[in-house]
């Protein structure tokens, strides 16, 4: 190994361990007993390692309940965005329809407007029909988007024409031309994009801390800060035993899949 | 034969009549109305009414509204809160756009020099921090920053120094939440440079060898100008996330403070809408940061268009 070489194996190992100690300490914390957690001094790794601040999590928020929330809400939204974005792409990239382009234009501006500005009507509509703390709002509001519509329309104008064509000299409708042939062959990419809505509807934030403060109604990211406590009382280690909880099964996935993973957003995210 | 070929033509321009009947299909609307209702109940709409609610006081519970005319356009402007967030929001994406396009891209450059059985295990660690969720990232280092208690100021205690309270410190509040956003978001653009280096041909390298060209020059003078297809696609996408990548730290780790020192436009509309339930004077917050921010997507775009041509 030439000195070049050595140089850039301690860049990066230096920029792995700068990414993965957050993720270390939380689990560091999470085993803790509370006096070691206020000592104020530098210590890596428990002296006295405890599992309480995981039972003390546990009875504090209803963890399997949140785990449950954010995986409906992840899971139908991902499979609602997938429906919408293709239907509206198959629209746009293989029918004729009058206005196309001026739908199509609509959809992908929608990717410009930041969900801060929408946020409030939004908010309003949901409370005015009295849907609070449920998974229509956690769910609707989301079902459909530009991205989507953007990246599959992208995809189905790569399919060639004679597949197409071939569907409809055999006398299929277009709704059997859809689910027969361009679903079909497009599966790759629909399974990518679909990695990635999940990932994201799984982690967002924003809209479920607006719509579900009911602590079972919550999903995983909102139902962590409970622990938060703005006047400075954080309860430290349930936290970090929670933040455990929660990211672990997901780092998990990640590296079983990671591949799949990341190739799913290497796909989906850089179009061609 | 002659007959045969009119015949194939005939067939042809009748299929092609077919084809183009049944893509034009009246049906067509069918496929595109969820999209249609959807976008237009939740983001067209909203849009519209966050503009009618800027012209309104109301407080979110009461069932009086006062039409106040320009009246919150005129308190923002003249507010503290809103050039601060302004200021904010442009030196936060600049700096984000800064690290997060150059960051990756140096460790996609090391990485592409070892071993593929080294460039993935790197690549999956360096990915990792994308899969999480940012808000419970967020609240680890919220502890991290800990002025007493976080292992940033007990290591500096270590060597003797005192870390100062780094959330709530107007010198270094934003620059926290700068660096947890780095943290959180630069794997994507890593992973996606790796995609770019890939696809340039390894002739392209073995051209350039043969006629004498160092390893610096390489960089220089094949992957960089190569690769700036994807430079550019990282910089632009991350540009205009950022503002929406800073809202989550703001709200966990310094609510904008200290004295909206880190606070950002997004935030500010969510302080102002349902911290103080000012629904008409977030809302014009929420318009004006909208226009904003349509300009400057709109320059981008040009510029960018200016630049480079996608497309097959």
């Amino acid at each position: 190994m030439g000195a070049s070489a050595r140089g850039v194996h301690v860049l990066l190992v230096a920029a792995c361990l700068l990414v993965v100690f957050p993720m270390f300490w939380m689990f560091s914390t999470a085993l803790k007993p509370p006096p070691e957690i206020f000592a104020g001094t530098f210590r890596l790794w428990p002296s006295a390692a405890t599992l309480q601040n995981f039972t003390t999590a546990l009875t504090q928020v209803p963890m399997l309940r949140l785990f449950w929330n954010s995986l409906v809400v992840a899971a139908v939204v991902t499979a609602a965005q997938i429906l919408t974005s293709a239907l509206a792409a198959y629209a746009c990239a293989i029918l004729r329809v009058p206005g196309q382009r001026v739908w199509f234009a609509l959809f992908v501006a929608t990717m410009m407007v930041p969900s801060q500005v929408t946020m409030i009507p939004n908010y309003l509509l949901i409370a005015r029909f009295e849907l609070l703390n449920t998974y229509t709002a956690l769910i609707v509001p989301q079902v459909v988007t530009g991205y989507g519509i953007f990246m599959l329309r992208q995809t189905f104008k790569n399919l060639p024409t004679s597949l197409v064509e071939a569907g409809i000299l055999d006398g299929a409708s277009s709704w059997q031309v859809l689910w027969r042939i361009v679903v079909p062959t497009t599966r790759t990419a629909l399974a990518a994009l679909s990695v990635l809505f999940f990932i994201n509807t799984w982690n967002q934030y924003l809209w479920p801390l607006l719509v579900a403060n009911d602590k079972y109604m919550r999903t995983l990211p909102v139902g962590m800060q409970e622990f938060v406590s703005l006047e400075g009382g954080t309860n430290w280690g349930p936290l970090m035993a929670a933040a455990t909880m929660a990211i672990v099964p997901a780092l998990l996935a990640y590296v079983v899949a990671q591949r799949y993973v990341l190739e799913s957003f290497v796909t989906a995210g850089l179009k061609e | 034969m002659m007959e045969a070929t009119a015949l194939g033509a005939a067939t042809a321009r009748s299929r092609t009549r077919a084809s183009r009947r049944w893509r034009g299909a009246a049906v067509g609307h069918l496929y595109l109305t969820p999209a249609i209702v959807l976008t237009g109940l939740f983001v067209y709409w909203p849009l519209v009414a966050s503009t009618v609610l800027s012209f309104y006081d109301w407080n979110l519970v009461s069932p009086t509204w006062a039409a106040v005319g320009w009246q919150n356009y005129r308190e923002l402007i003249a507010s503290r809160a809103f050039w601060m967030s302004l200021v904010n929001t442009g030196k936060a994406a600049a700096a984000l756009t800064v690290l997060t396009v150059g960051v990756p891209l140096l460790l996609a450059l090391a990485v592409q020099r070892v071993g593929p059985r080294w460039r993935d295990l790197y690549r999956v660690v360096l990915f990792s921090p994308t899969v999480i969720s940012m808000a419970i990232a967020c609240a680890v280092w919220l502890w991290i920053f800990h002025p007493l208690y976080g292992v940033l100021n007990t290591t500096l205690r270590l060597v003797g120094l005192q870390g100062p309270a780094w959330l709530s410190s107007s010198d270094s509040a934003i620059w926290a939440i700068i660096l947890v956003t780095v943290w959180k978001t630069f794997g994507f653009n890593f992973v996606l440079y790796i995609a770019g280096l890939l696809t340039i041909p390894r002739e392209m390298y073995e051209a350039a060898r043969v006629d004498g060209a160092s390893e610096r020059q390489l960089v220089w003078h094949v992957t960089l100008p190569l690769l700036a297809p994807t430079t550019l696609f990282v910089f632009l996408s991350t540009f205009i996330l950022s503002p929406q990548n800073l809202f989550i730290p703001t709200q966990i780790l310094t609510q904008g403070g200290p004295n909206e020192a880190s606070n950002n436009v997004g935030y500010l509309v969510y302080q102002l809408g349902f911290e103080y339930f000012r629904v008409g004077y977030a809302s014009a917050a929420a318009t004006l940061i909208f226009l904003v921010f349509l300009v400057l997507t709109a320059l981008q775009f040009y510029l960018a268009e200016r630049r480079i041509h996608y497309g097959r």
